[in-house]
């Protein structure tokens, strides 16, 4: 769609040209009264703005005035109306946008000019703040974030009372216009990161954007990396948190979810919840998720590699015992571990789809159904299932969903490398994966940080949290 | 260069280049020249040297800020024997860099694949590394960082594990000298610590111009390696005994396979110690075949290509492969060492001496 430009010069009227451009659509409502000495024109979209709220706070107290007999020029309108705020529209070409977001237009039109300024009317639709359903926390607030880009600017000023905070609003999509806010504490965050993503934010060229997802990938530098370049959530603590540490945040209109630039593989593996608990346990909890991260992706390999390459390795009582349990399994150890690896993510994905109450129907049908039956009928080995099992409760322990999918993904390369040349095979395929972490940057900013480079210092907040970093955030 | 943070991944580098094939063959390799309990006198007097030799080849590149031994050579002796020079150079990194990894295969034959062919062995580690040295020297220092703490946690497993595996009487006589035997000891000690003449090519992208750094770093890197070897020597001897020590191949992981675990997953240490060592290996290959890379790119003038990577990575293979059995390639080991005289101290100290009559014709 060409955006038209509006002007006095132009044959027909502002309101004529704007309905032209809402191709007189149905919802699309002007109003027009006549005050002492000017014409004033209402436009409106009659389903996302609030009736009552025109009618009480512009029709009314300009209608009263009119009746008195004093004169009323253009530029006195805004003190006329009882809104905190009314904007004079400078730009013609931004009157639509205005509508868009539920503004009442108001056009005055003397003898020479035609003054335009909006009015919030807004009236829509929200869901209230609740938890995040995929990121549950155990302690702390339990808000979340909604699809509403302003309701999720309030409640970020909530968690973070201060005039720090700063919001850069930009706009985004040729067809459709997204806003896109551009969130960081001023003094926190670097000069050069701000650029970096003001600057792959400008140069987005796209048609729409549906959700935080989308811009993602839009502004990411690695498209052949599994590993998210951007951490996404919908709870404003982390991403006060992450703001505090100098970190940007991007909020996406219409999507709950917020991107935090840049990310490292460590704040991947953070849940807010650490921080909520006294740091012994807490460090305990670090220390288990990047266990549980490594056994997502591990586990497997290891277990094929010992069976099928270094039973030498393995204690005699244990072989002995592992052996007795896959007597009768028709296939080796490496295609019985791929067709249990593929039933559990064809499980988990069912799970995802199905409305909730049928969900469990799932989970029944995979324990008892296709584990339970398929060791029982000699397919797998019973240690077979349990390794899987335990690999994918280990994968739902990862905090965040996006590295649990990466590390999904990287699983099958290990399991593949393991089958290829056992323990050896596994270990470089830890150094392939490793030096493609090494490479990656998220906003010029490494992503191995703080293993790689070293910063010792801040290793008390990374596989363990110590206890003076309490109320401290010491930056990316 | 002034701050610790700064000399940190210099020193990690020299450290992980350095820690490679010496650590499971240099007990076996001292132990039939010196043949005493004493021996790890050698060692540290074989750091010493290596130590001396370090000094000196940063004496002669800190004249040249900024500049690999690659560059000056050319300069200092004349465009065609400067570059016969960096070709004798290439070559002994790449001869290195084919007998570490050999060595490492052999490794692998003997404790992990009994029946995968060498050649898979050698090709998936070469194109891995091939993989690191493609994404530049400071990823090449980043990957070096991240695997270092694992290294040190692998020795030092290993050491308190081994503590209680040691013979006392297996270390005596203590402090019996023979001081002819551990000096032609030192002869082969010095080889272990080969890896600091990557200073040379290191010195391309980090200012190290100052005196007071460099020796710290140098001082740093050599003797934590120093200390490393020492403790490994006086482990090996005391779980193995010399006498053991002179016949067994791969000495230190014997003794890693001596440690065992009751009641856990996998009974042995070796799995573990090996998963360590090899890290050490791919470490030092991946310095050695950069620098292999760094010298023919500067030495024919073309940028550094996925073509000229793929090239090196095949004459490292190639070559790798060439020994047809353990004892063929340790016997390769002595030419090895004259490659080593040549770019350790030959090439240096002709463009030393050069070096001084440049500067006279000024």
């Amino acid at each position: 769609m060409k955006r038209r430009r509006f002007g006095r010069s132009s044959p027909t009227l502002l309101e004529e040209q704007i309905k032209l451009e809402f191709h007189n659509s149905e919802d699309l409502k002007q109003k027009t009264i006549q005050l002492n000495g000017l014409t004033l024109t209402l436009l409106y979209l009659d389903d996302i703005s609030d009736r009552m709220v025109i009618q009480k706070t512009i029709l009314s107290p300009l209608l009263t005035i009119s009746s008195e007999d004093t004169k009323i020029i253009p530029t006195d309108i805004p003190d006329l109306i009882p809104m905190a705020a009314v904007n004079n529209i400078s730009d013609h070409s931004t009157i639509s946008r205005h509508l868009m977001d539920g503004c009442t237009v108001l056009i005055a039109r003397d003898t020479t000019e035609d003054h335009v300024y909006s009015v919030k009317t807004t009236y829509s639709v929200k869901r209230s703040p609740d938890e995040p359903v995929n990121e549950p926390t155990i302690s702390g607030p339990r808000d979340g974030f909604i699809e509403c880009i302003q309701d999720n600017k309030a409640l970020l000023r909530a968690h973070l009372k201060t005039s720090d905070l700063l919001f850069e609003q930009h706009f985004v999509g040729k067809d459709v216009v997204t806003s896109i806010s551009i969130t960081y504490l001023q003094g926190k965050a670097s000069e050069t990161l701000i650029n970096e993503v003001r600057e792959r934010i400008t140069q987005i060229e796209v048609d729409y954007i549906t959700d935080a997802g989308v811009l993602e990938q839009l502004i990411e530098r690695n498209p052949l990396s599994v590993f998210p370049e951007l951490a996404s959530t919908q709870h404003p603590t982390k991403v006060a948190n992450a703001l505090l540490e100098g970190r940007v945040a991007l909020m996406t209109d219409g999507s709950p979810t917020v991107l935090i630039a840049p990310t490292t593989l460590n704040m991947l593996l953070q849940t807010p919840d650490d921080y909520y608990f006294k740091w012994i346990p807490a460090s305990l909890i670090r220390l288990l998720s990047y266990f549980t991260a490594l056994i997502s992706v591990l586990l497997p390999a290891a277990y094929i590699s010992l069976i099928s390459f270094h039973h030498g390795l393995i204690p005699t009582s244990l072989a002995v015992s592992l052996s007795k349990t896959r007597e009768g399994v028709p296939f080796p150890s490496v295609i019985e571990a791929f067709i249990m690896e593929l039933t559990i993510e064809i499980l988990r994905e069912a799970g995802v789809r199905l409305p909730k109450p049928i969900g469990s129907t799932v989970s029944i049908v995979g324990a008892i159904v296709i584990g339970e039956t398929a060791v029982s009928s000699g397919i797998v080995s019973p240690m077979m299932v349990m390794v899987i099992s335990f690999t994918a409760i280990c994968s739902f322990a990862i905090p965040n969903y996006q590295l649990s999918l990466a590390l999904r993904t990287i699983r099958f390369f290990f399991l593949f490398s393991a089958s290829i040349l056992g323990v050896y095979g596994m270990l470089i395929a830890i150094f392939i994966v490793t030096t493609h972490l090494i490479k990656l940057r998220s906003f010029s900013n490494p992503y191995m940080e703080p293993f790689a480079p070293i910063h010792f210092k801040r290793w008390k907040d990374s596989f363990i949290r110590l206890y003076y970093r309490v109320g401290k955030r010491t930056g990316i | 260069m002034q701050t610790n943070q700064h000399s940190l991944p210099i020193i990690i580098f020299f450290i992980s280049t350095i820690i490679g094939v010496g650590i499971v063959t240099l007990p076996r390799e001292t132990a039939t020249i010196v043949g005493q309990p004493n021996m790890w006198i050698s060692v540290i007097l074989g750091g010493i040297v290596a130590f001396i030799n370090a000094l000196f080849l940063f004496m002669l590149m800190k004249k040249y800020p900024l500049k690999t031994v690659f560059d000056i050579a050319p300069e200092l002796v004349g465009k065609w024997i400067g570059k016969l020079l960096n070709l004798i150079f290439v070559c002994y990194t790449i001869a290195i860099s084919a007998y570490i990894i050999r060595t490492m295969a052999e490794i692998v034959n003997y404790y992990l694949l009994d029946k995968t062919p060498k050649f898979v062995v050698l090709l998936v580690l070469v194109l891995s590394c091939m993989y690191l040295v493609s994404t530049g020297l400071s990823n090449i220092l980043l990957f070096l960082q991240l695997y270092f703490p694992l290294i040190l946690l692998t020795f030092l497993l290993l050491t308190l594990l081994s503590i209680k595996n040691i013979e006392p009487t297996h270390l005596r006589p203590i402090l019996y000298m023979d001081g002819i035997d551990l000096l032609r000891g030192v002869n082969s000690t010095f080889f272990s610590f080969v890896g600091y003449e990557l200073l040379m090519v290191l010195s391309g992208q980090y200012r190290l111009t100052r005196w007071k750094p460099v020796v710290f770093i140098l001082g740093i890197s050599i003797g934590s390696v120093c200390f490393i070897y020492v403790l490994f020597f006086i482990l090996n001897i005391g779980v193995l005994s010399i006498e053991e020590l002179k016949v067994i191949t791969f000495p230190t992981i014997e003794m890693a396979k001596a440690i065992e675990f009751q009641g856990f997953f996998f009974e042995r240490f070796e799995l573990l110690f090996l998963f360590g060592w090899i890290i050490t290996i791919f470490t030092t290959l991946t310095a050695y075949y950069y620098s292999a890379m760094l010298g023919v790119c500067k030495t024919v003038n073309c940028k550094k290509s996925l073509l000229m990577n793929a090239i090196i990575g095949l004459l490292i293979l190639t070559l790798s492969l060439v020994p047809s059995g353990i004892t063929e390639l340790f016997s390769y080991g002595t030419y090895l060492n004259y490659l080593s005289y040549a770019s350790l101290i030959a090439i240096p100290l002709l463009l030393f001496l050069f070096s001084f009559r440049k500067g006279a014709m000024k």
